[in-house]
């Protein structure tokens, strides 16, 4: 059952232009211009229930426009949104009911409150009786480890610890779906870790559908099953996670230490990346070169060393966003 | 209901841990009043009455007015601009709660907190520098509360409205710097029936007279009939402002321009 319904969705924004210098900025007052932007174009997808969907895309290519209309903050020009069967431009509210969000950058939580208070509010303007919301966070304690700081001020704990509570904060009303914009960005590789194995654990107990943005690729490539790429306001590519990696698989790269020099040109399926005499890095597209011929090429007798891996996923999606642009 | 009455008891908890700022607040009306009681003491010298006010009048006129300048919460000055202008505006939208609500309780709220230290504050530094106010009635004294929390209200709702043309426009601070002295000027620093005529009856029309002026005249000098007047001109203003906060909000909601993350 699709959850989340986008068909041919449309935004454009209106950015005020100004020409240099101080002329410019005098005559932007008595004659502004304004440039269109389209940040959406013509975007359709379904979200299925319990999906965790990676949303991503270079900056500015229109990913959080896209989340603010499907949580109802922004209005589109044209084209239909359904979440839960909800149209979020009429039905902000009820729809608030059911979906959560968490943008990594902004604060939601009170500063001078603790995270139990902050809870017992958010949980409040849900309209959750006091039981209720009381339980819940005795469970959320237990569940999502918060028990050394549930009783200190939120200004008081250090940042991992604080995306963490506004993630929790952000399912106190049982939401179908979380929206979460960036929720790792500026956190060190071991609260990362902690906020994935938090993310995961509340799709699989939770079964919520998740629907992320990062730029982050560690988090899409360990949390999310499906990726939808888009560019320049439209989607450039729609896969499962899995595709996406077989698409690229056939491609290698070669790190190999040599005894000898080695002189290699480049050849069809074979790209040199780097050439340092005795150290080469090689890909390899294997649907045109086999492992075994480029080491025939290299003379095997003469390799101290060498390495063969796949392409970075990193490396895979910053291709992709090229290709796009050109 | 219950989560306005939430907001409300939360923003209170959040405001105590800004105690002291009161304090700077506090000191800061003090000059206000000593600088204005040395001018006022200055222009009476011997004169009985000036604009229908005695001199003991026109001081617990100030200490009244600038104590409701003093106590005014900034909330609704200043933060719709803020979220309007970083975005994070768009964040409080997707909660249940209106976003004038959720910012016309936290107005309340922390206002409540300014207004219960300054209060006894500036009744104390009545007594010791002016003496009693002769003319207080209070038998009257709950009209004058309604009157106070009505001109709160507006005040509030005016400030909201000010700033949701943040919407709209690049900077709506200029705005509330000219309402700020309006009230200011033609209802704290100089009561209304000290203009000329003609002025006199245009200030009447402006939120200077439901905001400071009214309630304050009320709590100085009572009559009857003023106090009619005043509460009549509040309840209109009101309906009025919220019917155009509401309605600029709904215009400016569907404006709203968030680029980026």
């Amino acid at each position: 059952m699709a959850v989340i319904e986008v068909k041919h969705l449309n935004k454009k924004f209106r950015v005020k232009e100004k020409e240099k210098g101080l002329k410019g900025s005098i005559k932007a007052i008595f004659k502004p211009k304004y440039k269109t932007k389209k940040a959406v174009n013509n975007i359709s997808f379904e979200v299925e229930k319990g999906e965790v969907i990676a949303f991503i895309g270079p900056n500015g290519a229109g990913k959080s426009t896209t989340i603010k209309m499907l949580t109802g903050i922004l209005y589109p020009d044209s084209g239909k949104i359904n979440i839960l069967g909800y149209d979020p431009t009429k039905d902000r509210k009820k729809l608030s009911y059911e979906i959560s969000s968490v943008i990594g950058q902004k604060e939601q939580l009170w500063l001078h409150l603790t995270p139990y208070d902050n809870f017992k509010f958010i949980g409040t303007m849900y309209d959750i009786p006091n039981s209720v919301i009381e339980k819940k966070i005795k469970e959320y304690i237990d569940v999502f480890d918060l028990k050394d700081f549930i009783n200190t001020p939120v200004r008081g704990l250090s940042l991992g610890q604080r995306i963490r509570c506004e993630i929790v904060a952000a399912l106190i009303n049982d939401p179908k779906i979380l929206f979460l914009d960036e929720p790792t960005i500026g956190l060190d590789p071991v609260v990362k870790e902690n906020i994935r194995t938090l993310i995961k654990r509340l799709n699989k107990e939770f079964k919520t559908t998740i629907f992320l943005t990062s730029h982050d690729i560690s988090d899409i490539e360990k949390l999310c099953k499906r990726v939808i790429v888009v560019n320049d306001g439209t989607i450039v590519m729609d896969t499962t996670m899995d595709e996406l990696k077989y698409h690229f698989m056939n491609k290698k790269i070669i790190e190999v230490k040599m005894s000898e020099e080695v002189n290699l040109d480049d050849v069809d399926g074979i790209t040199i990346l780097k050439d340092k005499g005795y150290n080469l890095k090689l890909e390899v597209d294997t649907t045109k070169k086999n492992i075994k011929d480029v080491l025939n090429l290299l003379n095997q007798d003469n390799i101290i060393d060498i390495n063969i891996s796949n392409i970075p996923l990193e490396d895979i999606i910053s291709s992709i966003y090229k290709k796009e642009k050109k | 209901m219950r989560k306005y009455l939430y907001i409300f008891k939360y923003t209170f908890i959040n405001e105590l841990s800004y105690f002291s700022k009161v304090v700077f607040r506090v000191i800061s009306y003090f000059l206000h009043i000593f600088v204005f009681y040395c001018v006022w003491d200055y222009v009476y010298d011997g004169t009985n009455k000036i604009g229908g006010f005695t001199i003991n009048q026109m001081m617990w006129y100030l200490i009244i007015a600038e104590l409701f300048m003093m106590g005014v919460s900034r909330v609704a000055r200043e933060r719709p601009i803020e979220e309007i202008k970083s975005g994070s505006i768009a964040y409080i939208m997707t909660k249940p709660y209106s976003y004038i609500g959720y910012i016309f309780t936290t107005y309340l709220a922390e206002g409540l907190i300014r207004l219960m230290i300054m209060i006894p504050i500036s009744i104390i530094f009545g007594f010791i520098f002016v003496g009693p106010l002769e003319t207080f009635q209070i038998k009257y004294s709950l009209i004058m509360i309604i009157s106070f929390i009505l001109a709160y209200s507006i005040n509030g709702l005016i400030q909201i409205l000010i700033s949701l043309f943040a919407f709209f426009m690049e900077d709506a601070g200029p705005l509330h710097w000219l309402y700020n002295k309006l009230l200011l000027i033609f209802g704290v620093f100089f009561p209304i029936d000290m203009m000329p005529g003609v002025l006199q009856s245009i200030l009447k029309y402006t939120p200077a007279y439901v905001i400071t002026y009214g309630p304050t005249k009320l709590i100085v000098n009572f009559n009857l009939v003023d106090a009619t007047y005043i509460l009549m001109a509040q309840v209109i203003y009101l309906a009025i402002v919220l019917v155009l906060v509401n309605l600029v909000y709904r215009r400016g909601v569907k404006k709203l321009n968030v680029n980026g993350g």
